[in-house]
């Protein structure tokens, strides 16, 4: 089979609009999370991982023309896939495949607020046709909806409609921006930390959140090869199960999230000991941490590789997570360190004790990305030689 | 490539209404599921049959959207969401219940484009069962459309009918036997050139009114009625034999 080449890739989130500014906060260990600057909302005590752009600032960078109305869902989706089709040296794609789950939201709690009438759809699907519509091209858009591991499964599909042949080259991932909806809600499930997250930490008492954008052009290599494409890394393998166990909450023994890492390892064809990082879903509430760590210790047993969450760094960037911390992923392969688990001190016996912030040989990455509904996503990343 | 076959579909919409809910859930199932729940389950349910699935992808524009709608009030009246509206908001609470309730660990994938997510969750199953990565999925399509959405929609352009709550589900394999039709393409592209379609929105906006999952009731129909069919949504295309 064909391998799955990345040829290119673009990431804004609470560390900054760009690779090299990602780069630069993620190997300083810089956290992005703060008290809230631009979200509108009267829940002000939890801290969370603001892109540092406003919506002006963003449409100014981006050229939006005068009176033009972009939910910021679609902003930071245009920012970070105008990134990843400039490093691959094209100016669209085959598709367009882009997670999300609020979608332009905050629109609609603007019109509501403002008693106005909508400017804009507000729809998951209509971020990704303004997305899309920005660039031109992208014939086939689609946006996989399933929380927090939505940019996961557009990768998957993405690689898919590669391997089937239904298209050439393709651009995949995610974007969400911050919304009232979405902090309160998440407050209303009690999972929401008033102080900066701690992932994996025996003191840890939940999640903050995040927003940004991150894609990534996937073609086959051939394809790759013959337009003289240089492969920056292969997405070696995929998997996603369901937990089936709640809506919400996720089973003791992680049955989702081990099937899904199961599956992508046997789709890369590669053993649990060929893993040198697990970028972990690790978002800092009781329940997921213990329950990734309990799927961690029975895919890899005593040989767990060096494990680390960046949400300490981001927050909880939801629908946008798995291609976010998919391209933090590549950088830290290209760069030759793994990322630092910001927030961790005491050890939890429930948990896997993360490692982070060394230098380290990456030449397979595994990439968890967890949803409500118990959708569990793993992603394998490997060098390309 | 392996070959796909729809062996059964199940669908409830103006046209085929509610059975009794009772026999398929417990009195408390019952209490807490709204109308697009009951209704994407009971569909769900019939068209998966006794097996498990390996798969189950969904497609729904705007899933339980009265519990966003409810999310929305409290934001703006300062009482703060409801965990349960916040929980059922999410547009994967459909396809994540069909599962929690089927016990299948397998892939779960769910598709939000608007009047398009159907054909999205279709093209999910087709490539996967084509490529041999699944043998078995359920596809399952469903929308709410409340007056406020409607309101909501027909502001940006978009013109539904209020007050519809539709289901439909489809079960794909990869084997021939006792199949109701083959899938022959799923294409979502535009800007291709027109093709003459035997079905199109309009006849299935004709019947069952003018929601977001039209197109997979009229799906459900073309199936039964045998003979190459090309079914188009706008600038969607599926061929079935």
């Amino acid at each position: 089979m064909q391998r799955i080449c990345i040829t290119g890739m673009g990431v804004v989130s609470a560390l900054g609009a760009g690779r090299q500014p990602t780069l630069e906060a993620l190997r300083a260990g810089r956290s992005g999370i703060g008290p809230v600057r631009y979200l509108h909302t009267r829940r002000r005590e939890f801290p969370v991982g603001e892109v540092p752009l406003s919506d002006a600032e963003l449409a100014g960078r981006l050229q939006v023309p005068e009176g033009a109305v972009l939910s910021r869902t679609t902003l930071l989706g245009i920012t970070a896939l105008q990134e990843a089709l400039a490093q691959a040296g094209v100016a669209t794609a085959d598709a367009l495949i882009s997670g999300t789950t609020v979608g332009g939201m905050e629109k609609a709690e603007q019109a509501l607020r403002d008693g106005t009438p909508l400017s804009v759809p507000c729809d998951c699907g209509s971020t990704t046709e303004a997305i899309a519509d920005y660039f031109g091209g992208f014939p086939l858009r689609t946006t996989p909806s399933t929380a927090c591991s939505s940019a996961a499964n557009a990768l998957m599909l993405g690689a898919r409609l590669l391997c089937s042949g239904q298209a050439d080259i393709v651009a995949a991932g995610g974007s969400e921006c911050l919304s009232d909806f979405h902090l309160q809600g998440f407050a209303s499930l009690m999972i929401l930390d008033t102080q900066p997250c701690r992932p994996f930490d025996a003191g840890r008492t939940g999640l903050n959140l995040g927003e940004g954008a991150a894609y990534l052009i996937l073609e086959r290599e051939d394809n790759a090869l013959r337009r003289g494409a240089r492969p920056l890394a292969v997405l070696s393998g995929w998997g996603n199960a369901c937990d089936a166990f709640h809506q919400t909450a996720s089973s003791d023994n992680g049955e989702g999230a081990f099937r899904a890492m199961q599956a992508a390892l046997q789709q890369a064809g590669l053993r649990p000991g060929d893993i040198s990082y697990v970028n972990a879903h690790g978002t800092g509430t009781p329940n997921n941490d213990a329950s990734e760590s309990a799927a961690l210790r029975r895919v890899f047993g005593d040989a767990l590789p060096p494990v680390s969450s960046t949400k300490g760094l981001t927050g909880h960037t939801t629908s946008a997570s798995g291609s976010i911390e998919t391209v933090f992923c590549l950088l830290a392969m290209q760069n030759g360190w793994i990322p630092g688990n910001c927030g961790f001190r005491t050890p939890d016996p429930a948990c896997i004790v993360p490692t982070g912030g060394v230098p380290a040989t990456l030449r397979h990455c595994l990439c968890n990305a967890f949803g409500f509904g118990g959708n569990d996503s793993a992603l394998i990343l490997s060098a390309y030689a | 490539m392996h070959k796909v076959y729809v062996q059964a579909c199940a669908r409830l919409d103006r046209l085929h209404p509610d059975p009794d809910f009772r026999s398929y859930l417990s009195p408390m199932e019952a209490r807490r599921m709204n109308l697009l729940l009951k209704r994407t389950l009971v569909t769900a349910l019939e068209a998966a049959g006794p097996v498990c699935p390996d798969g189950i992808i969904t497609g729904t524009g705007m899933g339980s959207v009265e519990n966003t709608t409810a999310c929305l009030e409290a934001l703006l009246n300062g009482t703060g969401p409801r965990p349960t509206d916040f929980m059922q908001s999410t547009h994967n609470t459909l396809g994540s219940l069909v599962a929690i309730r089927l016990g299948c660990h397998g892939y779960n994938a769910t598709y939000a484009q608007l009047r398009h997510s159907f054909e999205s969750a279709l093209l999910d199953a087709w490539t996967q069962i084509r490529l041999g990565d699944l043998h078995r999925v359920l596809v399952c399509a469903c929308d709410q459309v409340t007056p406020a959405l409607a309101r909501m929609l027909t502001q940006t352009g978009i013109p539904v009918d209020p007050d519809s709550y539709t289901a439909a589900a489809v079960l794909l394999t990869d084997h021939p036997d006792n199949a109701l039709a083959e899938v022959k393409q799923v294409s979502l592209s535009r800007g291709t050139e027109p093709v003459k379609a035997d079905f199109c929105r309009d006849d299935w906006v004709r019947l069952y009114g003018d929601n977001l999952s039209v197109s997979a009731l009229g799906f459900c129909d073309a199936v039964g009625q045998g003979g190459p069919l090309i079914l188009a949504n706008d600038w969607t295309r599926i061929c079935i034999n």
